[in-house]
């Protein structure tokens, strides 16, 4: 059976579900990001305590056909921002979602707002800062090759970009005694 | 103790580092992504654990890079006195920035931030031990020595062993 997760964002979320899913006496056949397949078929109640169990841990159990195509979405972009390597898409992000879900863009851009309050475009966007801040607390690279490495036009675009959101300068930020971090669950 | 880790992304690799880290008895606090503090210093082993543990979890342990820069100037400096070559057209700074492939006086601060002494104090200290190594040695004489280890003069060599040492070269080199 295949349970739809919210929540899932890197590589130790899907840690964290085997070991609660193991630990409930669950077995695993496939963990991806967002969701899980198991041997087990549940019946309501039970998927109401797997659901109670993960939320310990900040994940839900997603049951509506919608919400489970927004966290798909949501996966997309951020698999697009946080990719270790280069930018892996060579066309724009809507064309993009759309191939990859099979779906009209329009849909899914109303669906996403209407779902969480923030156009697809901005959620994008916000993920893209939150990159930059990571990149540049690692020091390995300065700011004109991280703008080179995300696509940014110029230097003058990211900078920009991050003034709008952070409300500070990616040097100011840099020096800051501590940085803020978002977590990409809760962006 | 400050950590810096590499490809922290949710709050669900701050509870796993945190759980790697009591695994091992530490203490630890975690309140940004990338940063943990520890309250006591981790030693080489067991940072060494700790990095291959995280390192399967697809997160990466940082190495402070301005310790693995002042070691590397350590050992460049070890390697540009022992070669011991005639290279008294340049100075060591030079030479240390051209294979370090950074700027002197980053180098400098990037030192003395992880070091007692500044970089100069360093080279210094290294170069005089060496001058001593060799007078004892007694196969070279001051000039020799003093082209062989980038001074730009017997007299330079002279005056900084003096100050180091209290001794003018001759003197130590009588009183063996």
């Amino acid at each position: 059976m295949k349970i739809y997760i919210k929540n899932m964002v890197c590589h130790r979320c899907k840690m964290t579900i085997i070991s609660t899913f193991t630990g409930i006496n669950l077995h695993i056949q496939k963990v991806l990001l967002g969701e899980a397949d198991i041997l087990e078929e549940l019946n309501q109640t039970q998927l109401a305590e797997l659901d109670n169990e993960i939320r310990k841990s900040g994940f839900e159990v997603l049951n509506n056909k919608k919400s489970i195509l927004v966290e798909k979405i949501k996966l997309l972009v951020i698999q697009v921002v946080h990719s270790v390597d280069e930018h892996p898409i060579t066309t724009n992000l809507s064309t993009f979602l759309s191939e990859e879900l099979q779906l009209d863009y329009t849909y899914l851009a109303t669906l996403f707002s209407t779902d969480q309050g923030i156009t697809i475009e901005k959620f994008y966007l916000k993920h893209r800062v939150e990159r930059i801040k990571e990149l540049l607390l690692y020091q390995e690279l300065n700011i004109t090759e991280i703008a080179r490495f995300l696509h940014y036009s110029s230097v003058a675009h990211l900078s920009n970009q991050f003034k709008l959101y952070t409300g500070l300068k990616p040097s100011q930020f840099k020096k800051m005694a501590h940085p803020h971090r978002i977590p990409l669950e809760d962006i | 103790m400050i950590l810096h880790i590499k490809n922290m992304l949710s709050s669900r690799c701050k509870t796993i580092v945190q759980k790697e880290l009591q695994s091992l008895g530490f203490d630890s606090h975690c309140e940004e992504l990338g940063t943990v503090f520890v309250s006591n210093t981790v030693n080489t082993q067991n940072w060494n654990i700790l990095k291959l543990r995280l390192g399967s979890a697809g997160l990466e342990l940082m190495d402070d890079k301005k310790t693995s820069i002042s070691n590397q100037i350590k050992g460049f400096i070890k390697e540009i006195l022992g070669t011991q070559e005639d290279y008294s057209d340049a100075s060591i700074s030079s030479n240390l920035g051209e294979k370090m492939h950074m700027e002197y006086p980053n180098l400098a601060k990037a030192f003395s931030e992880r070091n007692k002494q500044t970089l100069k104090q360093y080279i210094i200290t290294e170069r005089v031990k060496m001058v001593k190594e060799m007078i004892l040695g007694h196969k070279d004489n001051l000039s020799d020595i003093s082209s062989k280890l980038h001074y730009s003069s017997t007299a330079h060599l002279c005056n900084e062993f003096k100050r180091v040492t209290g001794f003018t070269p001759k003197i130590f080199r009588n009183n063996l």
